[in-house]
């Protein structure tokens, strides 16, 4: 008996020591390197990017070694709250700026201030003052935007449809929400023969990232959370006023086809399944004419389909004018767990503030980050016009307090307004509905 | 037999025991580990204010009152109750019916098999992934209505039709509830119905006080079993509403387990989501009680 509880010790104690080894040894290799854990949230084309962007870090600074995971936007702030809580976030973690109350920052987080300092950055210098802005929390920067303008707002429209539907495409390029209307109610009837729809103009309910309804209520300059995060506005006449634009569009530009059931068989007919991203298909297979994304999208476009003629123009506002740009805060952190926070610090400039890391990321994906890329007369060349657009977007007026959405928790409930419509209750009563929803959401996290 | 002998057999029994205890012993202990042991702790969170970050604080029964007093809960509990209603007795009734048919030993019986028991071996989440392609609005179901002129409900963007549409589809995994009752079904001596034949008791008489007596236990163990699935169920809230709206069309699949969900993992209220796990244990036992108690009267063990 005692043999056989001496061979069970030696078997449990051999695998523990082997791991405190093991432990002991991790975060740091022989070459003055370090062993980085790396979460990120770039999907698709772009993980192969990130592969290439490690290897150029790597080339550069010999000894690292990285492990890297990637996780889906939607699921990333519930995998990175729920790691902070229990301390088990990697060294560098890509991250909301808004999410800096959810996960205690300043327990959780390194103050970046001191390695600023160090190195002699300004953030005013290199990025746009509503994104410096975005880093700060309480008294210090907890992260780093991962790209200069990057959330921006834009309007894709497809020119060749534009074209079949007897349209100008410099033109009638629509600036604001009743030239949208109009032009969409052309293209419409244009492109569509009997009864069911082939070509739709757009679909407000159907949106990649943030939701149409925040996204355009911003524009207008109507938030739909007070700026303290404690309040939902979601029934505020500025947010009602969006949703009823939205409610009447559908109406008179697909009414005559039958309004949201419409657009609903649509949707499962061309789209396949109704997320955001099988919307940027319907856009590339040339089922829908106008779309509303960030500006990562360009990529992504021209890769689905290299021969679409699309341009870019900031989104149309209900003032006559465009409308403004809400701007989102993906940031990169180092975890106060990262057992080498030097070597950790190296990678995180590399990837948000380096014209070798960070610029050359962004200009493969032909988008303006660091700020400098904005004028760099190759991708100019390259990008035409649409480029014009692009920077004459992130001149607009930004919103810097734009507050934190939670999409994960909104986008379904106004994802859910079609079917709601369809079963009878009016856009009032609905956003009514998701203003109580919201703000039971808000008391619950804020308690 | 002497007191050597009763050592001897007593010590036998010890050994035993003891190799029964250790064959046993990884069950016991996940047993313990994986399920009482996380009641255990759920039990103590549900008294605790905890945000997944930072400690957990005592709060007394404040996370039970606060339960009670959300629209929420109570609207889980509706549409749980509801899909149970409808899914234990439409799962008892096609398990019964495919498991007839296959005791008819109708050929081909491997493709009958087949048939009934794939759903089965399927997961869950895949029978809803393939029930969303059969049921959106322009689906496959809607677009073979369509050949016909027919236009179609919306299913999975009707909050009337959802429920519906996913007892459906659970349903559709009757294989496993067939077995049991197949297995039932042939346990039941051939001579009781040749006795019931020679005093010209009909069919529906034979079914009706032979065969659903005898197989009674069966059903009993199988309606516990789906009743603890019916109050479980989670996934197609999350995978069958149109527009992958979790819990919809207006709330219409919000099951007690999907809000028991957002309040732990999108809300991180870990104090409350334990008190609405722990509430859901509880009807699971009373129901399961109930069940129990009440069948003495229909479920017979013995002939």
């Amino acid at each position: 008996m005692k043999r056989l509880v001496s061979i069970l010790c030696i078997l449990l104690i051999t695998p523990m020591l082997l791991l405190a080894g093991g432990q002991q040894e991790a975060g740091e290799s022989a070459e003055g390197g370090a062993e980085l854990s790396y979460w990120h949230l770039w999907g698709g084309s772009r993980t192969e990017l990130v592969e290439q962007l490690i290897e150029r870090f790597k080339s550069q600074n010999p000894g690292y070694e990285f492990e890297v995971t990637f996780t889906p936007p939607n699921e990333l702030q519930r995998k990175v709250v729920m790691a902070a809580g229990t301390s088990a976030l990697p060294d560098v973690v890509q991250l909301h700026s808004s999410w800096m109350p959810d996960v205690n920052a300043e327990d959780t987080l390194v103050d970046l201030t001191p390695y600023l300092e160090k190195e002699g950055i300004d953030l005013d210098d290199i990025l746009l003052s509503a994104e410096a802005k975005r880093s700060h929390y309480k008294d210090g920067i907890y992260s780093l935007p991962n790209v200069t303008a990057g959330g921006m707002g834009l309007f894709f429209y497809n020119k060749d449809l534009m074209v079949k539907a007897g349209l100008d495409p410099i033109k009638d390029a629509p600036k604001n929400w009743a030239e949208f209307t109009d032009v969409s109610k052309t293209i419409v009837n244009e492109l569509n023969d009997g009864d069911e729809l082939e070509v739709i103009a757009w679909d407000p309910y159907q949106m990649a990232g943030q939701p149409a309804t925040v996204y355009f209520s911003f524009g207008a300059g109507h938030p739909t959370i007070s700026k303290d995060g404690i309040e939902s506005l979601m029934d505020s006449p500025g947010v009602m006023n969006t949703a009823k634009k939205f409610d009447d569009y559908i109406e008179e530009v697909y009414g005559k086809y039958g309004g949201y059931r419409a657009i609903l068989e649509w949707n499962s007919k061309v789209a396949g399944t109704d997320t955001g991203a099988a919307q940027v298909q319907a856009f590339i297979k040339e089922a829908q004419t106008f779309y509303v994304s960030g500006s990562w999208t360009i990529g992504q476009i021209n890769k689905g389909n290299p021969d679409m003629d699309f341009s870019i123009l900031p989104v149309p506002g209900f003032n006559g004018q465009h409308g403004g740009i809400s701007k989102h805060g993906w940031s990169y952190s180092i975890s106060q767990s990262a057992k080498n926070k030097d070597a950790a610090w190296e990678f995180l400039k590399f990837i948000t503030i380096s014209e070798e890391g960070n610029g050359w990321f962004c200009k493969q994906q032909k988008r303006p980050c660091p700020i400098e890329a904005v004028n760099d007369d190759e991708v100019y060349q390259e990008m035409g016009r649409m480029w014009e657009n692009l920077v004459k977007g992130m001149s607009m007026d930004v919103f810097p307090e734009a507050p934190a959405i939670h999409q994960d928790v909104v986008k379904p409930w106004l994802r859910d307004i079609p079917a709601r419509r369809i079963s009878g209750e009016n856009i009032e009563e609905i956003m009514k509905d998701i203003d109580n929803k919201y703000q039971d959401y808000l008391d619950d996290l804020n308690e | 037999m002497s007191t050597a002998a009763l050592k001897k057999t007593s010590a036998l029994d010890q050994g035993k025991t003891k190799t029964l205890l250790i064959f046993l012993s990884p069950w016991i202990v996940s047993l313990i580990v994986f399920w009482y042991g996380p009641i255990v702790y759920t039990f103590v969170l549900s008294f605790t204010k905890y945000k997944l970050v930072g400690d957990a604080s005592f709060i007394g029964i404040k996370n039970y009152i606060d339960i009670v007093h959300d629209n929420n809960f109570w609207h889980g509990l509706y549409t749980t109750f509801l899909f149970t209603s409808l899914y234990v007795p439409l799962n008892i009734v096609m398990g019964l019916f495919t498991a007839f048919i296959l005791d008819l030993d109708v050929k081909p019986l491997p493709l009958w098999r087949a048939l009934i028991f794939l759903p089965a071996v399927l997961p869950v989440i895949a029978i809803f992934v393939i029930g969303k392609f059969i049921f959106y609005p322009n689906g496959l179901l809607n677009s073979f209505l369509q050949v016909f002129g027919i236009k179609g409900a919306l299913w999975i963007a009707n909050p009337d039709l959802i429920i519906l549409a996913a007892v459906i589809l659970m349903v559709w995994q009757c294989g496993t509830a067939m077995v049991v009752y197949l297995g039932a079904l042939q346990g039941v001596p051939k001579h009781y119905y040749d006795a019931a034949e020679i005093d010209g008791i009909g069919k529906v008489g034979q079914f009706l006080h032979i065969t659903l007596p005898l197989i009674s236990p069966s059903i009993l163990f199988r309606a516990i079993l789906d009743l603890k699935l019916g109050l479980m169920i989670f996934i197609p809230a999350l995978v069958l509403p149109e527009g992958n709206v979790p819990g919809g069309p207006a709330d219409a699949s919000r099951f007690y387990t999907l809000h028991v969900y957002q309040k732990a993992f999108q809300r991180f209220n870990i104090g409350e989501a334990s008190a609405l796990a722990m509430v859901l244990i509880v009807i699971s036992l009373i129901l399961t009680i109930v069940v129990m108690r009440t069948s003495r009267k229909v479920v017979f063990y013995e002939v």
